[in-house]
């Protein structure tokens, strides 16, 4: 069933990859909306990034110099994160624009593991080997540093997004110093953690002759793998405590576990899968879990990498920050393949990135629901709302002047639900490019500001929605499809009859020379905004213009503005409208 | 000049520097939500302290290039100034020195204030700064602010020169706008057929500040289609009556976009007897744009404006 499901994806995404996002007929359209006020699409090209800094990606500055590929970006994202983490651990590189990965693995070692039967020793030597390889390539990440610059950056690495103590400090020399750190190792590294992962992976013929039992190993050639503590878990409910912990069935309760193989059960992993400084693996193939963890986890890495496969079962996360495919100066993913799933957490989650960052979320399917936030303000400008950035979004560090990395979310089925309050949902903050892919079912998007394919403050953001019958909502605006600030954001949705509704800088709205677009390209939709300056919208800035556009391309539609089926409308300085059928060609 | 700033530092009490820096670090904080009352408050504490806050201010403070800090600055060092003109003296001679600090942003930032204090007679020595890389965006500030046409050969040399990054160009129209005068209107007209689109909309809202209605009027017939657009946008964004003659026709264009163009700028100057030609016009029109641009017209005529202006 699980084989069939992915292949049944691997086709879907591999067909969906023949034809662009933006096809001949959207292209035309947009065109033409554009000769109604006076621009081209070359001219969507205006320089948006006035300043540069050594860890823009080039990702970035190609969503800000031609915005329509945000859509192929989208097209990519759900693509390449989809079921299989190994392809999407190499794919993901080429997002950081990290090349020459190689295949060389480390030199063997040898390790001597008294434990019976067999299937158990053979997993735990496995699994010692990926947590061996994968700790080699993490530390050669950071083997160029001095130990100065080593010494500054364990103080101050994972503090880079989990200060809570909301005083500035000068991350000038952590940043300097981190920037020696090798992307190409935390890829390899990821790369090897997905290969132990093996989502596919059977039950051992004799599970029924395990034992539980902990062992500390001693007897290795491997200097980094004295000291290590595995645990190994029968059929029954077991309690484990250990670095590693290999368990074939029960219900069973992990606690402070880096790595993790759970053939089944419905278990409860509190605070395991760490991914601070760490590299973290955790593999359930089966039953109704739990995860619970502070910060770092649930495939969240800081100068790591970290994954996490649930492969079937309705699952609960729960974590506070940098969870849930979450990563900065390195890689953190979360694949979840089956069930009807709960993420919970507070602050940069479900798909973020930051700095030199990979951060993904794919849920491959069952009908899920994301919520981020509650916890920590958004004072002083919305002291009552609560921060999120979140949800495939990706945040650049701008009072030191550092571009962000890159934040996806990728669901690929069933009916879900996003919640979030102020940033996220495909967005970005500061040179960065955050995405959320949904690509089938009928979903609801919930928003208090910033963000539902957005870019905020010279960044790109993206919202693609493939299928169904949707409803975008945001209380306060600068979303669904908005570019503030030199920034560029698209929201696409491909079919269904869906709902937009909006406050200010929304349905194609820009502000401060930003690019806000949205594309509905088939369905009976209405666009509801609580404010005039919505359904392609922008004003005059810095002496030069910004634009908003709202393409509707098909379907009868309402709007709550000035836009008719089969019209075309100009609005404010410079924001146009184009509703059309594509029978009208 | 670092020996300046800290004999400068020196000269204020003790206490002072350290009762400042508190204030100050209120007084550049986001003005949003719960800082609304709190930040004024502290550019008011120190506008009442006047001098000796120039000498905390200048150079010390000018090392900033977040926009929060120089809005700050401007506030602040403004505030004193007009309090009386021996303070303002003070801030221009501290301005006027620091235009030649080492540090670029402090050079900007000073030139950038002195404009905002309307001290042209240090036009000569922030000219100089347009050769700065570094710099020149705040030059471009302070000659705008001058209006000296003097200026503007310089400033139209830096537009047209080769490699000038776009923002900067953009910020060389902006400054061409706000001086005004012939030649300045000359540059503006020749870039509304600029190929970076943000130079051409700079150009046609400069020259929608400077009304220069007669200059538009004669792009109206200009062969580039863009410029065309361009000036029809502009007049009807300016909405002198004036050119409702020059409008009308291009109303009845075989372009579509042109005559789109040229009902919406008709919009800002209707008269109820455009009902007898554009309800007509509406039946015959095949063209979305248009047709959405006459209904837009034809229902401003029988209602009046949003209040929203929208």
């Amino acid at each position: 069933m699980k084989r069939q499901l992915a292949l049944f994806f691997a086709i879907a995404l591999g067909a969906s990859a023949e034809e662009p996002l933006l096809d001949a007929f959207t292209r035309s359209k947009l065109a033409e909306a554009l000769g109604c006020v006076n621009l081209s699409v070359d001219d969507l090209g205006w320089n948006k990034r006035p300043i540069d800094d050594d860890f823009r990606l080039k990702c970035v500055n190609d969503t800000l110099d031609r915005p329509l590929e945000l859509a192929d970006y989208a097209a990519r994202a759900e693509r390449e994160f989809g079921a299989d983490p190994r392809s999407a651990a190499a794919a993901g590189a080429a997002w950081l624009d990290v090349d020459g990965l190689g295949t060389a693995d480390p030199e063997p070692f040898e390790l001597d593991l008294k434990v019976e039967p067999e299937s158990a020793r053979a997993l735990a030597l496995e699994f010692a080997g990926t947590w061996r390889d994968a700790e080699l390539y993490r530390a050669g990440a950071t083997a160029t540093l001095t130990p100065d610059e080593w010494a500054v950056v364990k103080k101050n690495g994972a503090r880079l997004y989990l200060d809570e103590s909301e005083e500035e400090w000068d991350m000038t020399e952590t940043l300097a110093a981190a920037k020696k750190a090798e992307l190409a190792g935390y890829f390899r590294a990821a790369i090897v953690l997905a290969r132990g992962a093996q989502a596919d992976r059977k039950a051992p013929a004799d599970a029924a002759d395990w034992k539980t039992a902990v062992l500390t190993v001693r007897e290795t050639s491997d200097e980094g793998l004295k000291g290590l503590k595995i645990s190994i878990g029968g059929s029954g409910n077991d309690v484990h405590e250990a670095d590693i912990a290999i368990d074939v069935g029960g219900n069973d309760e992990y606690r402070n576990c880096r790595f993790v193989l759970d053939f089944g059960g419905d278990d409860t992993y509190r605070n395991c899968g760490e991914g601070n400084f760490a590299c973290a693996l955790i593999v359930d193939l089966a039953g109704n879990d739990r995860y619970l963890n502070a910060n770092l986890a649930q495939g969240g890495a800081a100068f790591a990498a970290s994954l996490l496969v649930d492969v079937a079962g309705d699952d609960r996360y729960e974590a506070d920050q940098c969870s849930q495919g979450s990563g900065y100066f390195g890689v953190g993913m979360l694949f979840d393949l089956g069930g009807n799933d709960g993420y919970r957490g507070a602050r940069f989650v479900q798909g973020f990135a930051g700095v030199r960052g990979l951060g993904v979320l794919s849920d491959v399917a069952g009908n899920d629901t994301y919520y981020a936030g509650g916890k920590y303000s958004h004072a002083p400008l919305l002291p009552e709302n609560f921060q999120s950035l979140s949800q495939g979004f990706a945040f650049g560090l701008r009072g030191a002047n550092t571009s962000g990395g890159v934040g996806i979310l990728a669901d690929h089925a069933g009916n879900d639900v996003y919640s979030a309050e102020v940033f996220g949902q495909g967005a970005s903050y500061w040179f960065a490019l955050g995405v959320l892919v949904d690509s089938a079912g009928h979903d609801k998007y919930d928003l208090y500001q910033y963000g539902q394919g957005a870019g905020i403050h010279l960044s790109s953001g993206v919202l693609f929605d493939r299928a169904g019958n949707d409803a975008y909502s945001c209380n306060y605006g600068v979303a669904q499809g908005c570019g503030h600030d030199w920034a560029a954001g698209l929201l696409l949705d491909l079919a269904g009859d869906d709902y937009y509704q909006g406050a200010g800088m929304t349905h194609g709205g820009a502000n401060a020379n930003g690019l806000g677009i949205i594309i509905d390209r088939r369905g009976d939709d209405a666009y509801s905004g609580s404010r005039p300056q919505v359904q392609g919208f922008s004003f005059q800035s810095r002496g030069s213009f910004g634009l908003g556009v709202l393409l509707d391309l098909g379907g009868k539609d309402r709007y709550s503005e000035e836009g008719r089926d089969n019209r075309t409308w100009t609005k404010s300085t410079l924001g146009v409208g184009l509703d059309c059928e594509e029978e009208s060609r | 000049m670092k020996r300046l700033a800290l004999v400068l530092l020196m000269a204020l009490p003790a206490g002072a520097q350290e009762d400042f820096e508190a204030i100050w670090k209120e007084a550049c904080l986001w003005e949003v939500g719960s800082n609304v009352e709190r930040v004024p408050a502290a550019r008011k504490k120190l506008i009442e302290a006047g001098g000796p806050v120039l000498d905390f201010l200048i150079p010390g403070k000018l090392d900033a290039a977040d926009s929060i800090i120089t809005r700050s600055l401007s506030l602040v060092i403004l505030g004193i100034a007009e309090k009386d003109p021996a303070l303002r003296k003070k801030a221009v001679d501290g301005l006027a020195e620091s235009l030649e600090s080492e540090k670029p942003v402090v050079r900007r930032n000073a030139a950038d204030l002195l404009g905002q204090l309307g001290a042209s007679e240090t036009a000569p020595a922030i000219a100089k700064l347009l050769k700065d890389k570094d710099s020149r965006g705040g030059a471009l500030m302070a000659l705008g602010a001058f209006k000296l046409e003097s200026s503007v050969p310089s400033i139209a040399e830096l537009l047209d020169a080769e490699g000038s990054p776009e923002r900067l160009r953009v910020l060389c129209v902006v400054t061409l706008g706000s001086i005004g005068g012939p030649e300045a209107l000359s540059s503006l007209v020749a870039h509304l057929a600029d190929k970076a689109a943000a130079v051409r909309f700079a150009a046609q809202y400069a020259l929608e500040g400077l009304r220069a209605v007669e200059t538009l009027r004669t792009c109206l017939s200009d062969p580039d289609k863009r410029v065309r657009l361009h000036a029809l946008n502009a007049l009807g964004r300016i909405g002198d009556r004036a050119v409702r003659t020059d409008l009308l026709p291009l109303a009845g264009d075989p372009d579509p976009q042109v005559r789109g163009f040229a009902i919406e700028a008709l919009i800002s100057m209707l008269k109820p007897s455009d009902r007898d030609w554009m309800r007509p016009a509406l039946e015959r029109e095949k063209d979305p744009f248009v047709k959405g641009k006459l209904e837009e017209a034809l229902r401003r005529i029988d209602a009046p404006a949003r209040p929203d202006g929208m």
